[in-house]
């Protein structure tokens, strides 16, 4: 009943920068979700089933989650171990025990490597916890909508109940042994959130929901499926709202400005790389690849209306300009979703190399 | 009961008493603000009938415009007058309510359950629960709240078993009653946990005596009479409000939609409630004894944690008493929601009956796994070491790491203050102190109130507000803002200021004389004292 909300879910949260890495798990993802509905439609022999059930998490595990912590670990150079905040506090702490005349053995004991798994293993358990999953999953929008969590909030009713009743189910505690497998290298993320790790749970999670929606009883069923809908909905409604909140994250303001720039014609444009993360992404998506980035390392002076190209600059450009070139005008100014003024179009006065 | 069963509880309850009162006077540090200004309230109580700002028997207290409630300072009025003018006065409700827990979460659970065994665990796990000692020993008006409803409660449980021990249900009343006067979200709490009790009783409730119900009107109706009239109260409730919420306050300007405002509040008060079941903060570092997020320590143990999820799972699948153990769960739930609600993302202090449910929970999940011994030498050892960790964080690091947040070394400027007091004209000290940034001290005056046995009669009289910045006079004490440039021309004065109010040190000594040095618990200056 509720596979149309799966794949609602999952299109919902797909990152919108997909990478090689992140297609090559969405296929083991999609591949081992069709092996499960199978399974689920055809009631595939129980040994088969379970056969399945735990060889192909064997694979998920191996092939994408511990290749993700790899590529996660190296990219941002920060994981549970390399942690100096943590490092530096175990020793402060010991420290501490030491000048005030602690016995060092008594210290060692309690402040010692074992604390990193402890603080690793708490971590995975807040990450797969009820606030990620009903109530806010990514607070930044990258991942779904800034204020909902992995689902609507009520179907934190249906969890519950799958859990408690259906737990004794092969499906249910599966399926519990599954997300807790795939979600275990959030651990070693500590203290990053891991949501890619997160995100290859979620199907289990909404077996583990499905289930729970069983056990509803009388309209129990139509208020948690209304009042989901309505969530969704209502998280639709409040677009402006939400494009206000990731201004940043999600910058849906630099549509007009790449526009503005991809109609200029025959002239040379010229775009601020300030204006946000990963312009070129942008210029690329909204096939303005002509367009030229004016970084740190170019050159802005004056020039004559015929030599001038469409130059839109950010604040950092702009503070350039109207420091170095007296008495230059501003044709067109663009603001960001919160109303602030964040990028300008120069007169044609300007030149950049 | 057996006698081993008392013999235990009495064994587990003394256990919790050493373990609340070793060490009193030194761990914490420092009395903080709230401790200090409910103490000299109450000595003013005690001595005059009012507090320090003239008040009769005030209902809610000014204290530092925070608007306290009045049960935890009239109670500290009862032990000052049995002990006198001292610290430990102070602590003394904390502690006996904390200690107090201990049996009455036994007769609790025993009357959930039925089972001695799980009763006694819940007892000893509440005896050595770091967040039960942690608050017990720091003066804290919600234990004793707790306290009220899980008795109240019990003497309804036994109702429930006995409808004909009506005595029973009219004290639960009467208890219940009492218990919304310790805490300001016990008088929502307390209301809420009853309509579920009634629901979950629904054949039962209706047996309650009429005098019972008569009881707890009489007891509520001065209690919302105040809250709904008294601006004091609504002041109190708009300043912990999640409204507060830096964060939300930005998000909520982002609309102008009045639906659509009070669509993100609900948002992100349910975002927050859901926060509070965090594993990081209930077994990592929920207590926040130091300022880092980790190392710290939880206000549960980590071997707890299975045991509760096995615990939740045998109180739904578990087939007797099930309507007991749905109240449990709506305990855990309803008193879960004062810390999320307010505008501190995390405030253990508001939630602390849902902690002590976790530990009833866990017990009842212990109780499943109890008979392997091995389980049971595998916890008894686990405890322990959590124990031994909680004892080193809370006597070791938390003074060094945050007794600037109990104002630490507010008493020595002030013990030193009232020794020079005689050789000046005046004394003036800012309290806009900190290690690694200035924050203002509150409840100064108290300070100087209490630690300088200054008679409340004399506050209440010569206590006003100055012309300066932020200031407050009394006696020759003026506690304000220090402007250098101004104050560094005034004659027979003594001046005590952190270096975040003084200019560098050499430029002082040019004008004035350095006489002191007065250091935070980690060794660094903390204050200056100058004389002019």
């Amino acid at each position: 009943m509720l596979f149309p909300f799966i794949g609602f879910e999952i299109i919902k949260i797909l990152p919108p920068n997909l990478n090689y890495q992140d297609g090559w798990i969405l296929r083991f993802l999609f591949l081992f979700l069709g092996v499960l509905f199978l399974g689920f439609v055809y009631r595939l022999g129980g040994r088969l089933t379970a056969l399945v059930l735990l060889i192909s998490p064997v694979f998920i595990y191996l092939f994408s989650a511990l290749n993700l912590l790899l590529i996660f670990t190296q990219k941002n150079n920060s994981s549970l171990f390399s942690d100096m905040g943590l490092t530096n506090g175990i020793n402060i702490f010991r420290g501490q025990g030491i000048a005030m005349g602690a016995n060092p053995m008594y210290i060692r004991l309690l402040l010692n490597k074992s604390y990193f798994l402890l603080v690793g293993m708490l971590h995975w358990l807040t990450e797969i916890g009820p606030a990620k999953l009903f109530g806010q999953f990514d607070g930044e929008g990258i991942w779904g909508p800034s204020g909902m969590g992995m689902f609507p909030k009520v179907f934190v009713i249906p969890m519950f109940l799958g859990l408690i009743k259906g737990l004794k189910t092969k499906r249910v505690y599966i399926s519990l042994l599954i997300v807790l497998a795939l979600t275990f290298p959030v651990a070693f993320l500590y203290p990053q959130a891991g949501y890619k790790f997160l995100v290859l749970a979620m199907p289990f999670w909404a077996i583990i929901i499905s289930v729970g929606f069983q056990f509803l009883v009388g309209y129990g069923k139509i208020a948690v499926l209304f009042l989901a809908i309505g969530e969704t909905l209502i998280t639709f409604a409040l677009g402006t709202y939400e494009a206000k909140v990731t201004n940043v994250t999600r910058p849906s303001w630099i549509e007009p400005i790449i526009t503005e720039a991809r109609v200029a014609g025959s002239k040379e444009v010229f775009v601020s790389d300030d204006l946000t993360d990963q312009l070129s992404v942008y210029l690329r998506w909204y096939e303005a690849e002509t367009v030229n980035i004016i970084d740190s390392s170019s050159q802005i002076f004056r020039c004559t209306n015929d030599e001038a190209g469409i130059v839109i600059v950010g604040l950092r450009d702009l503070a350039i300009i109207k420091r170095n070139i007296s008495n230059v005008g501003v044709a067109k100014t663009f603001y960001d979703a919160r109303g602030q003024e964040v990028a300008f179009r120069m007169k044609p006065e300007i030149c950049v190399k | 009961m057996r006698k081993i069963v008392w013999f235990l509880l009495i064994a587990i309850t003394m256990l919790g008493l050493v373990l609340r009162v070793y060490g009193i006077n030194q761990y914490p540090v420092h009395l903080g603000h709230d401790e200090v200004s409910q103490l000299y309230d109450a000595i003013s109580i005690a001595q005059t009938g009012k507090d320090i700002y003239g008040h009769r028997l005030p209902f809610m207290f000014d204290s530092v415009n925070d608007f306290k409630p009045p049960f935890y300072t009239y109670m500290t009025v009862i032990w000052y007058w049995l002990l006198g003018w001292q610290e430990v006065v102070i602590k003394i409700t904390g502690l006996v309510f904390g200690t107090l827990l201990i049996p009455v979460v036994f007769f609790f659970t025993n009357e959930l359950f039925k089972k001695t065994q799980v009763s006694l665990a819940t007892s000893f796990i509440t005896a050595i629960s770091p967040f039960e000692i942690f608050f017990s020993r720091k003066s804290f008006e919600n234990q004793a709240g707790i306290v009220f409803i899980f008795v109240g409660f019990t003497l309804l449980l036994r109702f429930v078993r006995d409808t004909t021990k009506k005595k029973l249900a009219n004290i639960g009343m009467a208890l219940l009653g009492i218990g919304m006067y310790t805490y300001f979200s016990h008088a929502i709490l307390i209301p809420l946990l009853l309509t579920g009790f009634l629901f979950l009783n629904f054949k039962v409730a209706k047996k309650i005596p009429k005098t019972g119900w008569v009881v707890l009107v009489v007891l509520a109706l001065p209690l919302y009479w105040n809250i709904l009239t008294n601006e004091k109260s609504t002041n109190r409730g708009g300043a912990v409000f999640i409204a507060q919420d830096r964060v939300l306050g930005e998000k909520l300007n982002f609309t102008n939609s009045f639906l659509g405002k009070k669509i993100i509040l609900f948002d992100y008060a349910f975002n927050r409630y859901l926060s509070q079941f965090n594993s990081n903060y209930l077994f990592g570092n929920g207590l926040d004894l130091t300022k880092q997020t980790y190392p710290d320590t939880g206000l549960l143990y980590l071997i707890q944690l299975p045991f509760i999820l096995i615990g939740i799972y045998g109180l739904f699948k578990g087939t007797d008493r099930k309507n007991h153990s749905l109240f449990l769960i709506f305990i855990l739930l309803v008193g879960m929601i004062p810390s999320g609600l307010t505008f501190e993302e995390y405030s253990p202090h508001r939630s602390l009956i849902a902690f002590s449910v976790l530990n009833i929970i866990s017990a009842y999940g212990l109780n499943v796994i109890w008979k392997r011994r091995i389980v049971g030498v595998i916890v008894m050892l686990c405890l322990v070491l959590g124990l031994l960790s909680f004892t080193y964080f809370y006597t070791i690091n938390y003074p060094t790491e945050r007794s600037f947040d109990l104002h630490y070394p507010f008493k020595q400027v002030v013990i030193l203050a009232w020794e020079k007091r005689d050789n000046y004209d005046q004394i003036i000290f800012d309290p806009k102190f900190g290690e690694d940034a200035p924050k203002i001290g509150t409840a100064t005056h108290y300070y100087f109130g209490f630690y300088g046995h200054y008679l409340p009669a004399e506050m209440q009289k010569n206590l006003r507000y100055g012309l300066r910045d932020r200031e407050v006079l009394f006696d020759k004490f003026s506690i304000r803002a220090i402007d250098w440039r101004q104050d560094s021309q005034l004659k027979k004065v003594l001046l005590i200021a952190s270096p975040w109010s003084l200019p560098p040190i050499e430029e002082v000594k040019m004008t004035g004389k350095v006489i002191s040095e007065i250091k935070f618990f980690n060794g660094k200056t903390a204050f200056f004292v100058v004389e002019l």
